[in-house]
């Protein structure tokens, strides 16, 4: 049996909240949910989209981090920040490329999602993968996406030009490799009806 | 493209390495002018004296080649350009000494995270900077005691000059007599506080390793232990094995020196930063603001988000125009490009 990972399927969430909630519950972050569920184009798309830490294998977070508070572990999770070095300056949530790390002001520190290392490093699901219903956030192995998905997992993205890979996968259409965000994908509510017309007929 | 070619420093170790000497080298001469050319230097403490200076070359060369780093250097230049501006001096001292204040000598941030914490951590730092003001001009020859004018006082003496004279009965006497005996409670609470969260937490004990959270509080705890025992060697038990304890707790000390500029400890000097920053993130707040290229809504200030991208240029993490959007679009940018990539059905599976 492989190694268990975490894949993401912004396409199957229902935008119910457990996540955020079950998030909150994590030891390492208490009282804090460090994922983020957003709304992707309120008016044109009910569509939702959970977002927690890709775990990229250089992350950006900790390179621009001035006090070398961003440290990753050897099997990948890239952590929150150390609280005695973070000195709130707010780098790391602007150069993330998947914008997740977020500021915490009554702090003065930068929190983030920690792939909830108290539970995966002994082998637990991440809470959010343990509640999530449709799941639009799954922690299995690479066998159980292939027997279970139609679709592909991918960790690598392209951001202007640079690659980034993660430890986090997200699920694509068959046959996708990588994906390269561009920031002119949009989805519309009137592209939408039209698909759903052309398949009925 | 190299670090120096944008602007950041090009040698960053080599300045490290000529700063970290200049500063053990103005330590060294600190001692030998200060004991009045090693005349009231204290033998015995010799040992304590060289670690200081060992200590200062070693924190000078890693806060050096620290603040070299590009995003440091961002914030280590504009946070003195700030601060520095003739204009706003006066405003910013005063500022200055509120962030003190509440950042360094309250600690206010660290309430916010719990109390206990915040209990464990100013006794800790307390306690330390204590022991620090008083041993470190002790083993430099600095501060002496001597007899005062009526024979019976204990008179202070700095580098040679008379100060004050206190009766050796009174308060003022205990607590010179027992200022590291204080200082050495402080640390043994705050390490038995920290201790019980590092044990007993289940999130402190998912991330805690031994080098960066246990070996500090032994090293602590041991410095706080053996140096209650000099106390107690002479005030309990008539002196039994007082130099081999002393020994021990100068070992002990020497090693917590040697490794402050290597472990955990060195964020007592990384801190500072926090305080350029706060200077930063004001002005920033005050000027003009970064318009995401997506939602047309203010997420940044420009001085920030222009310093960030020479920064991530300048280490090679150029992300282009993505770079311009908030994080909050950049979130929504994965799922958007997920259904623009889905031929059909808008799903995945």
């Amino acid at each position: 049996m492989s190694e268990r990972r975490l894949y993401i399927d912004p396409s199957r969430c229902i935008g119910c909240n457990a996540c955020v909630e079950a998030c909150s519950e994590c030891e390492t972050h208490a009282g804090f949910s460090m994922i983020h569920l957003e709304t992707i184009q309120r008016g044109d798309t009910v569509q939702t989209t959970p977002v927690v830490c890709m775990h990229c294998d250089d992350p950006a977070c900790a390179a621009v981090c001035p006090a070398d508070a961003i440290k990753r572990t050897p099997d990948g999770a890239v952590q929150t920040s150390l609280k005695p070095r973070c000195i709130g300056c707010s780098n790391c949530v602007f150069a993330c490329p998947f914008g997740v790390p977020k500021y915490h002001a009554g702090y003065d520190q930068m929190m983030k999602c920690d792939l909830c290392y108290d539970r995966t490093s002994v082998g637990k699901k991440p809470m959010c993968a343990t509640v999530c219903p449709s799941q639009a956030i799954l922690y299995g192995t690479p066998e159980e996406i292939a027997q279970g998905r139609r679709g592909t997992p991918i960790n690598e993205f392209v951001f202007g030009g640079t690659t980034v890979r993660t430890k986090v996968s997200l699920m694509m259409p068959h046959g996708t490799d990588r994906l390269d965000v561009k920031r002119s994908a949009i989805v519309r509510k009137s592209d939408l009806i039209q698909l759903a017309r052309v398949q009925s007929e | 493209m190299s670090a120096g070619s944008q602007g950041f420093p090009a040698r960053p170790r080599q300045t490290a390495m000529v700063a970290g000497l200049l500063v053990s080298l103005a330590v060294s001469l600190g001692i030998y002018f200060g004991s009045g050319r090693l005349a009231r230097f204290d033998a015995p403490l010799a040992a304590y004296a060289v670690a200081t200076v060992f200590a200062a070359f070693a924190v000078t060369y890693r806060y050096t080649v620290w603040i070299q780093r590009p995003p440091t250097w961002v914030f280590f230049q504009a946070g003195w350009r700030l601060f520095l501006r003739p204009y706003k001096l006066v405003r910013n001292v005063f500022r200055l000494a509120r962030l003190l204040f509440d950042n360094i000598i309250a600690q206010k941030f660290i309430v916010e995270r719990g109390k206990g914490r915040w209990l464990a951590h100013m006794s800790l730092a307390w306690g330390c900077l204590l022991a620090f003001a008083i041993t470190f001009p002790l083993s430099w020859g600095w501060v002496q005691f001597g007899v005062g004018a009526n024979g019976v006082d204990y008179a202070v003496e700095f580098m040679g000059v008379h100060l004050f004279s206190f009766p050796p009965d009174g308060a003022l006497a205990f607590l010179f007599f027992n200022g590291l005996n204080i200082s050495a409670v402080l640390v043994l609470t705050g390490v038995g506080i920290a201790m019980h969260r590092r044990l007993f937490d289940k999130g402190a004990q998912a991330v805690e390793t031994f080098t960066n959270d246990f070996m500090p509080l032994f090293l602590l705890f041991a410095v706080s232990v053996t140096g209650l025992m000099i106390t107690a060697s002479y005030r309990l038990l008539e002196g039994a094995n007082f130099s081999f304890i002393s020994l021990l707790h100068a070992f002990t000390v020497i090693i917590l020196l040697l490794w402050m500029p290597f472990g955990k400890l060195f964020h007592v000097i990384q801190r500072t930063a926090q305080l350029g920053v706060a200077y930063y993130k004001e002005e920033g707040v005050k000027g003009p603001q970064a318009v995401c290229a997506r939602s047309g809504q203010e997420y940044q200030s420009q001085m920030h988000h222009d310093d960030l991208v020479r920064v991530m240029k300048a280490i090679d993490m150029d992300f282009g125009p993505h770079q311009d959007l908030s994080p909050q679009e950049k979130r929504r940018l994965i799922a958007l490009n997920q259904a623009a990539a889905i031929d059909g059905v808008p799903y995945v599976g």
